[in-house]
């Protein structure tokens, strides 16, 4: 037997008007189904780690925050941890517990904002449109702890640079029984709507073996049924004082199948867990210093002197978070500044949840890993004759709505 | 699975590699209040007892997890860090491992493991692509994150490098 050629490619990209990371897929279409994918990565690599290298790392602390809008906080934590680590640098008690905070307020938001994109996904505008407004809450919250509603900028090397007063406990407080009353409501909402299981049930499905030898991280891979979380794995900050149990769908539904649906369970549980996370938080947090050393000019001439590399690892919404740095003495710039965000090692395990799935569920598939794009802005559909025909993102999202229609009409 | 401390995971990797083994250490952090210990392993073998090394990890942990590779220019030669970490899925029970290996630069050779662990091949072609590191058997070699049509030998990452001066030019006409 010869090479199997299959009908036609697909590629979805690489740009679309709003997103941050572009990324190009190529799809082989028999019919309906997707039979293979290949994917192109870095449509807009912005050299951040070369930039890094030409700063100390107080200002690549704010450059990390605009690597992503929304795990600001993810990508700060990584490399505060990591030069920390360097440099042995000890974070104080309560900075510790005020991280925590920060980090788990953007799961919650961060969830909420990807449930409400993978109901747009399928068609369920209205939920998209209350989840979103659902999110208000943390995001103003936020904004009220560290002064923004992105980019909160609270994280300092060796501390945070705000504390949480007993005002803004109180706030936090009426914060997380706002959400208490509306994670049951979301749940039943999403994951007992019949067309939404329709929609997510038993597709992208990714085995606990892809998962595991591709390298997958976070929700993708916890959805697959491997409680790997380095927030429970490998406790850093306050997590070591609280304890943290990685969340698999069959806490919830009994089984786990690896698909679009258990992927929403598991994000949906994690909010529950953020709360409690929290709530806990609160309660232990000691007194005492927020940050090892105020005096910037203070740190600046310790990190000159110091000299050390460090890996830092942070448990952001989609995933573990790398940063590796390497500092020499004698400079306060960084000598190495590597970057690993969670898409980076979500990309490959794309590749067997797209297999078999049809054309309409590419939107979901594409979102279930919750990347860092919405990059289905451009599709070109080349028939077998030659001629072309580009599908919008508008118009594959109304290929997804319409399916959904169709199987509404078939129960 | 058998747990092992990771002084004793050093020490066997000194054993199986021999010659190839040049050192290791631990290195300790604490976290929260009751400053609980987290264990990180440094490793530096030399750059064809890779998937040698790999093949211990898998006999440690069945899927061991490969974070990322981070990779740096330091003159003469190229160093490449692998970043693993086994043993997840209970509280406190996970290790990082770091492997570094330096290949020269006039020969940047290195094994690939991409066959040992599958979540490896991007974070190879990135170090092809940027740094100008050759996988051997690297199952499929493109680029990931630069564009098709960057030009064949200039690696972005490498300290000495002054850039696509012909991609550079057309941007200003």
């Amino acid at each position: 037997m010869g090479k199997v050629s299959y009908g036609y490619s697909v590629p979805v990209g690489p740009i679309h008007p709003a997103l941050k990371e572009p990324i190009e897929f190529h799809f082989e279409i028999e019919g309906e189904r997707v039979k293979d994918v290949k994917i192109y990565a870095g449509h807009a690599h912005r050299g951040i780690e070369w930039i890094g290298t030409r700063r100390n790392p107080i200002q690549c602390l704010y450059i990390s925050e605009r690597i992503c809008g929304i795990c600001s906080v993810t990508h700060a934590l990584a490399l505060a941890f990591a030069v920390e680590k360097a440099l042995n640098i000890e974070v104080p008690p309560r900075a510790q517990y005020i991280r925590l905070i920060v980090a788990e307020l953007e799961r919650i938001h961060s969830h909420i904002l990807w449930a409400g994109v993978a109901a747009h996904e399928v068609g369920f505008d209205s939920a998209f449109m209350l989840l979103w407004k659902i999110r208000e809450n943390v995001m103003d919250l936020l904004e009220k702890i560290t002064g923004n509603r992105v980019n909160y900028a609270i994280v300092q090397i060796g501390g945070v640079r705000r504390d949480i007063n007993e005002e803004l406990r109180r706030e936090i407080w009426k914060s997380l029984d706002y959400y208490r009353t509306l994670s049951e409501r979301i749940k039943v909402l999403l994951l007992e709507d019949p067309t939404f299981m329709m929609r997510t049930r038993n597709v992208g499905i990714l085995s606990k073996e892809d998962a595991l030898s591709l390298c997958a991280v976070g929700p993708t891979l916890r959805a697959s049924g491997v409680p790997k979380d380095i927030r429970q794995d490998q406790p850093y900050i306050a997590y070591a004082d609280i304890g943290v149990k990685a969340i698999t769908p069959d806490i919830y539904t009994g089984e786990i199948v690896g698909d679009v649906y258990d992927k929403t369970v598991v994000r949906l549980l994690e909010i529950d867990q953020s709360i409690d996370l929290i709530d806990k938080a609160l309660t232990m947090m000691p007194e005492g210093d927020i940050v090892y050393e105020k005096n910037l000019v203070k740190l600046l001439n310790l990190i000159k002197k110091g000299e050390g590399e460090g890996v830092g690892r942070h448990e952001g919404p989609r995933g573990e978070d790398v940063h590796y740095v390497k500092i020499v003495a004698g400079s306060e710039n960084l000598a190495v500044w590597k970057i690993r965000a969670p898409t980076y090692n979500n990309l490959l395990p794309w590749v067997p949840m797209f297999k078999d799935a049809e054309v309409a569920d590419i939107p979901i598939i594409v979102a279930s890993t919750d990347p860092c794009m919405s990059c289905l802005n451009r599709v070109t559909v080349v028939y077998p004759s030659g001629r072309k025909e580009i599908l919008t993102h508008e118009e594959l999202h109304k290929m997804s709505v319409e399916k959904t229609r169709r199987m509404r009409k078939k129960c | 699975m058998k747990i092992l401390e990771a002084k004793e995971i050093i020490s066997l990797v000194k054993e199986r590699l021999g010659e190839d083994f040049i050192n290791g250490e631990i290195k300790t952090w604490n976290a929260g209040v009751k400053k609980l210990e987290n264990k990180e392993i440094w490793l530096e073998i030399k750059p064809f007892a890779l998937p040698r090394f790999v093949s211990i990890l898998k006999e440690l942990d069945e899927y061991p997890h490969s974070m990322v590779a981070s990779a740096e220019d330091i003159g003469e030669d190229i160093q490449v860090i692998y970043h693993f970490a086994i043993y997840g899925g209970e509280f406190s029970r996970e290790l990082q491992i770091n492997v570094k290996v330096k290949v020269p630069k006039s020969d940047p050779r290195l094994p690939s493991i991409s066959h040992l662990i599958p979540g490896a091949l991007i974070t190879e072609q990135e170090k092809e692509e940027m740094i100008g590191v050759v996988y051997e058997n690297l199952p499929e070699r493109k680029h990931v994150f630069l564009a098709d049509d960057f030009p064949e030998g200039i690696y972005p990452w490498r300290k000495d490098e002054k850039g696509p001066q012909s991609l550079i030019r057309k941007v200003n006409e």
